[in-house]
């Protein structure tokens, strides 16, 4: 059996070097184009028929977005709505990439760090902007928890500093470690299928199927923390406290 | 749509949000003490401090996230 982390390596498909830095095509680049066109298509076809009685995708779309819209209501304010197209494009882009993920002989774009962390640094960066833009440099006022006794300042200041450097590494680890993981169980448990032949190989069969609707459940999970973990920190930007 | 009601997910993505949250503070904390080590000089004193307050500032994260209303943090993604 080949190792299990194989099929996360990268291929370059076409090969493109410009000005030094490898611009390379390769099948996660060609995935996020797939999810792209998914979700455009998923909204293009809820949207085609505008219907008063809506089809069954059409409420589908106004459900999740109606979900959404509740969400940065509730974590970010009535304010927050200007960041509501971005909130609804993380969701889905980070939901339809873990879910075409799923389907054998895809990449799952979600199980590279590079993507989901330049998706947390992202996020992390723009509620810092949010934070000096609508604060100024009261924003740093974040760093200290309302009700602190002065006395503990010196302790809770790093514990703070670390815990605020700590949010773009949880978010973006949270969802590669996720992803990864559950591809990897999978992969072993089919190789052990394949390698237990017809007498005993039913067994990891079946905790294949399991662990597969168990992977279903955890795309979706995933995609919702990241998101609501966005709307958190961008509302305490605007909010402080 | 996954609602976050069902207690099922809410104890899925509660124990995928603790485990991370208390091993990343932690490796931050490291990696701060780590930075600042190299720094000043002081190998590696800073870092033994920076894993320690690293570990406090993870088991507190956990608090609040087991500790509904305590921040906006935790009031509905638990």
């Amino acid at each position: 059996m080949e190792n299990p982390l194989h099929h996360f390596e990268l291929h370059p498909l076409i090969p493109i070097h410009l000005f030094g830095f490898d611009l390379s095509i390769n099948q996660a680049v060609v995935m996020m184009w797939v999810v792209v066109a998914a979700v455009s298509l998923f909204f293009w076809t809820a949207a085609r028929t505008r219907q008063l009685v809506p089809t069954k995708i059409q409420s589908l779309a106004e459900i999740s977005v109606e979900f959404l819209r509740g969400l940065v209501i509730e974590n970010m304010g009535e304010r927050g709505m200007r960041f509501f197209p971005f909130i609804v494009t993380l969701f889905f882009f980070i939901l339809f990439a873990n879910l075409l993920g799923l389907i054998p002989g895809t990449y799952t774009v979600t199980s590279q760090i590079m993507v989901t962390a330049l998706f947390a640094i992202m996020v992390y960066v723009m509620s810092l902007i949010v934070g000096f833009t609508v604060h100024g440099l009261h924003f740093f006022s974040i760093l200290v928890p309302p009700g602190t006794p002065g006395w503990l300042l010196p302790l809770m200041l790093p514990i703070e500093v670390i815990s605020q450097l700590a949010r773009p590494v949880t978010l973006s680890v949270r969802l590669f470690a996720n992803m990864t993981a559950g591809h990897t169980v999978l992969y072993v448990l089919f190789g052990l299928m394949l390698a237990g032949g017809v007498l005993i190989g039913w067994l990891p069969f079946v905790f294949t199927v399991v662990v597969y609707i168990l992977e279903v459940i955890v795309a979706f999970i995933q995609a919702f923390i990241f998101t609501i973990l966005a709307t958190v920190y961008l509302g305490d930007a605007i909010k402080l406290h | 749509m996954a609602g976050p009601q069902d207690p099922f997910r809410q104890g899925l993505s509660f124990a995928t949000r603790i485990g991370v949250e208390m091993v990343v503070s932690t490796v931050v904390g490291a990696f701060l003490g780590y930075l600042l080590d190299s720094w000043l000089g002081t190998r590696p004193w800073i870092m033994v401090v920076g894993v320690l307050f690293g570990a406090v500032a993870g088991f507190r994260s956990v608090y609040r996230l087991a500790n509904p209303g305590d921040s906006p943090e935790d009031k509905n993604d638990r």
